[in-house]
């Protein structure tokens, strides 16, 4: 009698964390729907160009090409600058959307809602509807449903089937923000969509059918997840997604996308095992929890249910195999902790006293240190060195509101860091922080450059005062006057050749002497009697056969000259025309550099200033985030110091059963 | 009884955690919307300090920008760009996977920024790539080009020749 109920008590509370009363296994399916507003509003910052649409303005390209290489606020800056030059001729409405687009990858939500609001008045309707979506996916991400449904509301009839299937998942994702189970599942059932999202509309599929009481069908479209088939909710056929096919054949791209299925299937069958625990259908938890990746984040519950999964079928052997597997693993996971109970209770009811009680103290021997090597951590935990080495290994280098860490830094504080980490609260500030410190290095690199700038403008300025001591351009403008009147000349006399048609005019110098002789002989064969004729004949002959010439030549010899004229013509408007920039670089030059100066000169106070807000931001940022630090501490400190009376309190029972068992009846 | 009193105990920590949160999250609006004013500011601040430096570094009259964008099926596989300018290497790019793959979906990446004087030039680039089975790709193109007192931009578009189903370089000078 002792015996049972000395240990159900532990059983059951470790039943009550978790998953009692369907809490936990809920709580995962909301964090699971987190993930399909990341996923969908990554999507909706994406611009809707493709090789297939040649990008006709250089700088929306350039703007273009520093987003998807993840650069967003490069290519903020970019789009920023094509606007202030006015270099967006042809994409201004595309600009305008991508802007919006990396406000809100950017985290600057009431910006991106300005800029898609502006563009509701004026833009085309594929534009209008997709400025549309934007407003409402960032009213929802807000909570503020109303308005995301207004915006919804003003997306057009026409749309193409990416919009639709978009706009239905975030309805369904309203519906069941509001209870309105029936609507979304009548939404989900229907929709049709990309692969893409197909994962996503499936498991909100699942989790508005589990909601709204069914129960079974809710688990049925989860465990097609966990089962990694993938369907339109309103296809009938089943399939892979794109992405995992390309991973499945080895891509390397899709790696990435591939593990955010992964995950997705790892947590639906996580949740799948834990209603089935609650039902008490362990063969089936079993089953769902076996599915769940060993290289999943969420492997140590899926082994820790497991193991109670076994205990409810009376296999105490394989629950102890399931548990034992935890037992190196990190000691701050509720999981491996409640596993380090679980073992001995698992060796008790195999009447393994001796060997439960050896794990008992192991049990207690591990929460004492933990709780030891906690407190120790926590008095060290110095704000700002604390953060610095948690983005010491962070080098991607760029702001963002999609970035999360990742990995931590390798240290004997790594543990805690990862647990830290995993927190969503604490993310969002690092992210903050890292954004801040991002923003600080690029003001510091301006404030660098501005030296730098204020040294060009001044060598700039020394080589015009030199230059323009040496009186460049002078006598130029005389010169350039007389090739003026010359090239004048020359078009008059070529002018007048063509009218004349005189072919002689554009002979050469060896045919003008040929033309010359022939005319004095006409001359000498003039004063002579008729006994010139045979030589007037001759000349004759001579003379029409060079006109021929000339005349066969003076096309090309016409169109040549013409060529020469117009070269020095444009030679000469060049020459003008860098006179009048020479004249005006004297003029305009020392008001140029003074403008640079001025500039440089506004711009010092403004890095200043934003630099003390800066230091300001960084400081606060390092008090909330050691404060949520110091609270997390705190709660892993306080489920170690239950965990340990509970181990102690087993351990004493222990000692208690195996006395009376030495006893004897 | 005892189990009573830990319930009690742990709904008592439960709303002392909700408050606690409540606060946090008020905290963290007002340490984010402060994040945000930085951010625009900062935004705006880099605009007009980067047409400053360009206007600065590159006047106009000097100026010479060259592009490179793609538009080939995506089984070839971008690995490097280099150009030369009347002889003198001015630019060796090697791309990563992500860059190359924004190259295939329209980005056009600004490889060189210079200054060169008005006169005629000569623009010699020759890129490296992979295409399907492995086979290697190297492809120059030359351009001689005038630079006047305008800004001078040329696009470098590496697309693909229906006539032989190779990628070549297509040259193309912006106004």
């Amino acid at each position: 009698m002792r015996h049972s109920s000395l240990h159900l008590p532990l059983r059951d509370r470790s039943r009550h964390r978790l998953y009692s009363k369907g809490a936990e296994w809920l709580k995962w399916i909301k964090l699971c729907s987190l993930l399909v507003l990341g996923f969908v509003l990554l999507i909706a910052a994406s611009p809707n160009v493709t090789a297939a649409e040649p990008v006709k303005d250089l700088s929306y390209g350039d703007a273009l090409f520093e987003f998807y290489r993840g650069d967003y606020f490069g290519s903020a800056t970019k789009l920023l600058v094509a606007k202030q030059q006015q270099t967006l001729e042809h994409h201004r409405d595309d600009a305008e959307l991508l802007l919006g687009g990396l406000y809100l990858s950017y985290g600057q939500q009431d910006q991106a809602a300005t800029v898609f609001e502006a563009l509701l008045d004026k833009a085309e309707p594929n534009v209008r509807d997709r400025a549309w979506l934007y407003l409402a996916e960032i009213a929802w991400q807000r909570g503020n449903n109303v308005r995301a449904k207004m915006a919804l509301d003003g997306m057009g009839d026409k749309l193409d089937d990416e919009f639709v299937a978009r706009k239905q998942l975030l309805e369904s994702r309203i519906a069941i923000d509001e209870e309105r189970f029936d609507d979304a599942i009548t939404l989900l059932e229907e929709w049709q969509g990309g692969d893409q999202l197909a994962a996503y509309a499936q498991f909100n599929l699942g989790v508005a059918m589990v909601r709204h009481g069914n129960v079974d069908e809710g688990s049925r479209q989860l465990a097609r997840i966990g089962k990694g088939k993938i369907r339109p909710p309103g296809s009938s056929i089943f399939r892979l997604p794109e992405r995992w096919r390309f991973w499945s054949a080895g891509s390397r791209k899709s790696v990435e996308k591939h593990s955010e299925h992964q995950a997705l299937q790892d947590k639906a069958n996580l949740a799948l095992g834990f209603a089935q625990l609650q039902k008490e259908n362990a063969a089936q938890a079993g089953e769902y929890l076996r599915r769940v990746s060993s290289a999943s984040a969420l492997n140590s519950k899926a082994r820790l249910g497991a193991g109670w999964a076994a205990v409810e079928l009376g296999n105490y052997t394989t629950a102890l195999g399931h548990w034992n597997r935890l037992k190196g693993e990190d000691r701050l996971d509720p999981a491996v902790q409640e596993a380090l109970l679980a073992i001995p209770f698992a060796h008790r009811r195999l009447g393994k006293d001796q060997q439960a009680i050896s794990e008992y103290h192991q049990a207690i021997s591990q929460f004492e240190s933990e709780i030891e090597h906690l407190n120790s951590f926590q008095q060290s935990l110095d704000h700002g060195d604390f953060l610095n080495a948690l983005l010491a290994d962070d080098t991607a280098g760029k702001v963002g509101w999609f970035w999360r860490l990742k990995t931590v830094p390798d240290s004997p504080q790594s543990r805690y860091l990862y647990h830290l980490v995993a927190d969503h609260a604490f993310q969002e500030g690092l992210k903050n922080y890292r954004d801040v410190l991002y923003l600080k290095e690029n003001l510091l690199e301006w404030k660098n450059n501005l030296g730098a700038f204020h040294t060009i403008v001044n060598a700039q300025r020394d080589r015009y005062t030199e230059q323009m001591n040496r009186q460049p351009g002078e006598g130029l403008d005389g010169q350039l006057q007389t090739l003026t009147a010359r090239v004048a000349s020359a078009r008059t006399e070529l002018n007048r050749i063509q009218r004349a048609n005189d072919v002689v005019a554009l002979a050469t110098e060896e045919e003008m002497t040929t033309w010359a002789r022939l005319k004095a002989v006409e001359q000498k064969l003039a004063g002579l009697d008729s006994r010139a004729d045979e030589a007037r004949r001759k000349h004759a002959f001579l003379k029409g056969v060079m006109q021929w010439n000339l005349s066969q030549a003076y096309p090309a010899r016409a169109w040549e000259k013409t060529k020469q004229i117009r070269a020095l013509e444009e030679q000469l408007s060049l020459g003008q025309e860098r006179l009048a920039r020479l004249d005006l670089a004297k003029t305009l030059s020392p008001e140029r550099f003074d403008g640079f100066d001025r500039r440089i000169e506004l711009a010092v106070p403004r890095i200043d200033h934003l630099l003390t807000q800066a230091d300001r931001a960084l400081g606060a940022h390092q008090a909330y985030l050691a404060g949520l630090a110091g609270e997390q501490f705190d709660a892993h400190r306080q489920r170690l110091t239950a965990y340990l009376t509970e181990a102690q309190f087993a351990l004493a029972s222990a000692y208690d059963q195996s006395a009376l068992a030495q006893e004897g009846p | 009884m005892k189990t009573k009193k830990l319930s009690v105990c742990l709904t008592a920590i439960g709303c002392l955690a909700m408050v606690a949160h409540a606060e946090e999250r008020t905290s963290f609006t007002n340490l984010d919307g402060e994040v945000q004013n930085l951010k625009k500011e900062l935004m705006s601040l880099n605009r007009d300090l980067f047409i400053l430096e360009e206007e600065l570094l590159f006047p106009a009259n000097t100026q010479v920008s060259v592009f490179v964008s793609m538009d080939v099926g995506e089984y070839f596989a971008l690995d490097s760009v280099e150009l030369k300018l009347n002889g003198k290497k001015v630019s060796s790019y090697l791309y990563t996977e992500r860059e190359a793959e924004a190259l295939l979906r329209g980005g056009v990446q600004r490889l060189f920024v210079g200054n060169l004087k008005a006169g005629d030039h000569e623009l010699v680039a020759v890129f490296t790539g992979m295409g399907p089975n492995n086979r290697e790709y190297r492809r120059g193109a030359t351009l001689e080009f005038e630079k006047t007192l305008s800004p001078k931009f040329v696009e470098l578009k590496i697309e693909d020749q229906t006539r032989n189903m190779q990628p070549e370089f297509a040259v193309r000078e912006w106004d």
